[in-house]
């Protein structure tokens, strides 16, 4: 009779559904918006850092707010205007598209292209007009080129 | 007492310093030899004796003398050993006179080792450094010495700074410190260039091996930098354009110009004054570097010591050699003007000038960006950041554009290239850079970067492949032998060329790993308790338990996960919070597991009273070759300096 508890116990200890007590944790939706604005701002009171990375409390803070507004039902963009209304330009990672900032952005592509432009003016000016025709006899080779060929000729 | 030794060392060695710059200046004038000589003790001595203030102060800290300022203020009783030698250079005076030292060692190798080949060079190198070992050691003997006592003598030290604990961070700034330097040597010679008007290709070739050497110690210790960064910030990455991590890499791309723009002088002896600008703007921006991170003008996660004074007194000193290094440059160009001439725009030549100007542009780009939120401040009182975002979404053409160039760049003939030429060496690396990005769609991958990056790097390296695949064939058949042992050959034949191409090899994997972690990271934060598992790709991970672990100098939580894949179990990770003792400081620790050339990395930044522990698991692809790939790019700059001498040499 013993083997039948045995059993009994055994059945329960392979059929107890196990896995549900580990808790299986995920992010949510709100988290990984949450992270995606936090990424784009800027701990005020670190260096370079985004409020995302950063350990800082007022980043804490601003993670918390974030996270309120969206559960508030505001949009990113309303949330990116609430911090730049309270921020200024700083609190963003990357300067806005707008007045002065265009130089930093259009600065490098403006570089390249000027740069190449006059780079291509200056090489077309620099090639010889007579180089068109590329069967020039080559200069005759001083003496010591010869000795060298010679050389390495015989003493490979 | 014997700290006293290493300050009146230095004193002594500033005193010297004069003396080298006053004997040289002698030497030109009188045209006797025997100055120069003078010139050259004064170098070796200023070396022994820079060795001694670098062996008093490492002393102060392994006897943990805290009656020294500076030691107190960096290190503890409790500091690991290791982390005590490191600590010399964790602020700015001890980094200053490792600076210094490291100078002062460059200058009397260079004076030995081109005594007798360059005599007439001679009293304007020793000149030059010296007067560049002079701005600095005035820095350190009158405005920021590591030698000062405080009185009274405090029980125990203040501690370096946690994030500075790391074995990556011990090596760092020394690596970094020989690139900027190493780059004064082409930079004295190419002044000495422009003072005597010897202005032919000589002091190029004199200098090109330490010229590499320089970019090899500036690229490795950039890429430590990185290490460091992923390592110990814990946040997953490895470059944030941060200032201080943009200060180093400005030299870098300058340098990386002046490499390459070298070889046109050698080859075709064109672009004389184009080539002395790059090494001043390089060894320029090498200090500019160093004053940006040690006078605190950029306020960043890497920057310890901040002092405007200091700063003041260094914008003074690099001002002065700029302006002098320019001057000399605008009064000698008119001798300079060399005779362009060239076949053709399709040449190497001409792919040259336009690396160069990509570098150009790409170090414009991170200095306007750097730079931007000052001029901001400045003019419109406003503050404004530039982070990642900008750069990734500025430079990433720019590098592109680079690595497309490096692939067409050794295989474009010098003055002309023909049809048939660009076609015998280009259309199969066209074909392949096509390819490549054929595979990624359909294994789906869509990112334009991704795509764009497949292609250069699928042209760029077939090109190479190519390459190595006809040399080692013809090889072979020449010497009647298989075709690993042809290569070996042909490599050793023309090292100088092979092994810069390996250098781009190890660049090309190391973008790859670049695009792969950037790109395709994964990350994911969870809050948990003991016994809950979340998943990050395809591994589970399990957090078993929380425990205390103690270190000598901190205290940490550590909680150990179970990481799983498949319902196999791979590994377990340990990631810990630690608050260090002596200044209560907290650090994540990363439990980093290597995995399919990718890393699974792991950090619990928080455990709160009640036991929820937040942890944060990154999944970075392929990240091991951009560690890889660094190595592999030094390992051809290593070949490269250690190549069998040629006779035309």
């Amino acid at each position: 009779m013993m083997n039948r508890y045995i059993l009994f116990g055994f059945l329960i200890l392979v059929m107890f559904p196990w896995p549900t007590l580990a808790k299986v944790v995920d992010e949510t939706e709100l988290d990984v918006q949450v992270r995606e604005i936090a990424k784009t701002l800027r701990c005020t009171v670190c260096q370079t850092e985004n409020i995302w990375e950063s350990g800082a409390p007022l980043a804490v803070q601003m993670r918390a707010a974030i996270r309120e507004r969206l559960t508030l039902g505001h949009s990113p963009e309303e949330i990116h205007a609430y911090f730049l209304s309270r921020y200024g330009d700083y609190i963003l990672m990357q300067p806005p598209k707008h007045g002065m900032n265009w130089l930093i952005w259009v600065a490098p592509f403006a570089l390249l292209l000027v740069g190449g432009f006059f780079l291509y003016k200056e090489v077309k000016q620099w090639v010889r007009p007579s180089s068109s025709t590329p069967q020039q006899p080559p200069p005759p080779l001083d003496q010591e080129a010869r000795e060298r060929i010679e050389r390495e000729l015989h003493h490979p | 007492m014997i700290i006293e030794i290493g300050h009146f060392s230095v004193v002594v060695a500033w005193v010297l310093t004069l003396l080298g710059i006053g004997s040289s200046i002698a030497a030109l004038r009188s045209r006797n030899a025997d100055w120069v000589r003078v010139g050259r003790i004064a170098v070796t001595l200023t070396f022994v004796l820079l060795f001694v203030g670098m062996a008093t102060l490492v002393y102060a800290f392994l006897m943990r003398d805290f009656s020294v300022l500076y030691v107190a203020n960096n290190s503890n009783s409790k500091l690991p050993f290791f982390y005590t030698v490191a600590a010399v250079w964790g602020g700015h005076e001890g980094s200053l006179l490792l600076w210094a030292f490291i100078l002062s060692s460059f200058s009397t190798l260079a004076v030995w080792l081109h005594w007798r080949t360059q005599p007439t060079i001679m009293p304007y190198l020793i000149a030059v450094e010296s007067a560049v070992m002079l701005g600095f050691l005035s820095l350190i003997v009158f405005l920021s010495s590591p030698f000062a006592r405080l009185v009274p003598t405090p029980l125990d030290g203040k501690d370096l700074n946690p994030l500075l604990q790391d074995p990556a961070m011990v090596m760092h700034p020394p690596m970094l410190y020989m690139g900027y330097v190493g780059f004064s040597i082409p930079f004295s010679f190419a002044m000495a260039a422009l003072f005597s008007g010897r202005l032919g290709e000589e002091w190029i070739k004199v200098t090109q091996r330490w010229t590499i050497f320089a970019w090899l110690c500036l690229t490795t210790g950039i890429l430590l930098g990185g290490y460091w960064a992923y390592y110990e910030l814990g946040w997953g990455g490895y470059w944030g354009w941060d200032p201080v991590e943009n200060a180093s890499f400005m030299p870098w791309l300058v340098g990386t110009a002046y490499l390459h723009s070298v070889l046109v002088q050698e080859k075709r002896k064109m672009f004389k004054v184009w080539n002395l600008l790059l090494i001043i703007v390089t060894f320029s921006l090498s200090l500019i570097g160093t004053f940006l991170v040690r006078s605190g003008v950029l306020t960043s996660v890497h920057t310890f010591a901040t002092d405007p004074e200091r700063g003041l007194y260094i914008l003074i000193f690099i001002t002065t050699i700029i302006g002098t290094a320019f001057g000399a440059l605008i009064i000698q160009s008119k001798k300079l003007k060399s005779q362009i001439e060239m076949d053709s725009f399709i040449s190497r030549e001409s792919v040259f000038l336009f690396n160069n100007l990509f570098f150009l542009v790409a170090a414009a780009t991170v200095f306007l960006g750097t730079l931007y939120p000052l001029m901001v401040e400045t003019l419109q009182g406003g503050k404004v950041t530039v982070g990642p975002p900008y750069y990734n979404a500025v430079f990433m053409p720019i590098a592109l554009g680079l690595l497309f160039l490096m692939g067409i760049g050794p295989y474009i003939p010098w003055r002309k290239a023909s049809a048939s030429n660009l076609k015998k060496n280009f259309l199969v690396p066209l074909i392949a850079g096509l390819v490549t990005v054929v595979l990624l769609l359909v294994s789906g991958i869509h990112s334009l970067y991704a795509l764009a990056g497949g292609f250069v790097v699928g042209f760029s390296g077939s090109a190479i492949f190519l390459d190595f695949g006809k040399i080692s064939k013809l090889y072979a058949n020449r010497e009647h032998v298989n075709l690993f042992k042809g290569f070996l050959k042909a490599f050793s034949a023309n090292q100088r060329r092979y092994s810069s191409l390996v250098t781009h090899i190890g660049v090309l994997i190391l973008v790859i790993g670049i695009i792969a972690s950037t790109i395709y990271q994964t990350e994911k934060v969870v809050s948990m308790k003991v016994g809950d598992t979340f998943s990050i790709a395809d591994y589970e991970m399990k957090l078993l338990n929380i425990h205390e672990v103690e270190g000598k100098n901190w205290t940490a939580q550590e909680g150990v996960f179970e990481v799983t894949q498949d319902n196999e179990v791979i590994t377990k990770l340990r990631p810990q919070k630690r608050v260090y003792t002596a200044s209560q400081s907290p650090t994540t620790e990363s439990a980093i597991h290597a995995i399919n050339m990718g890393h699974i990395f792991l950090t619990m930044p928080d455990v709160s009273a009640d036991g929820v522990a937040v942890a944060r698991g990154v999944i970075n692809p392929l990240i091991l070759w951009v560690w890889g790939g660094g190595g592999i790019m030094g390992l051809g700059v290593l070949l490269n300096i250690f190549r069998p001498r040629r006779r035309e040499e």
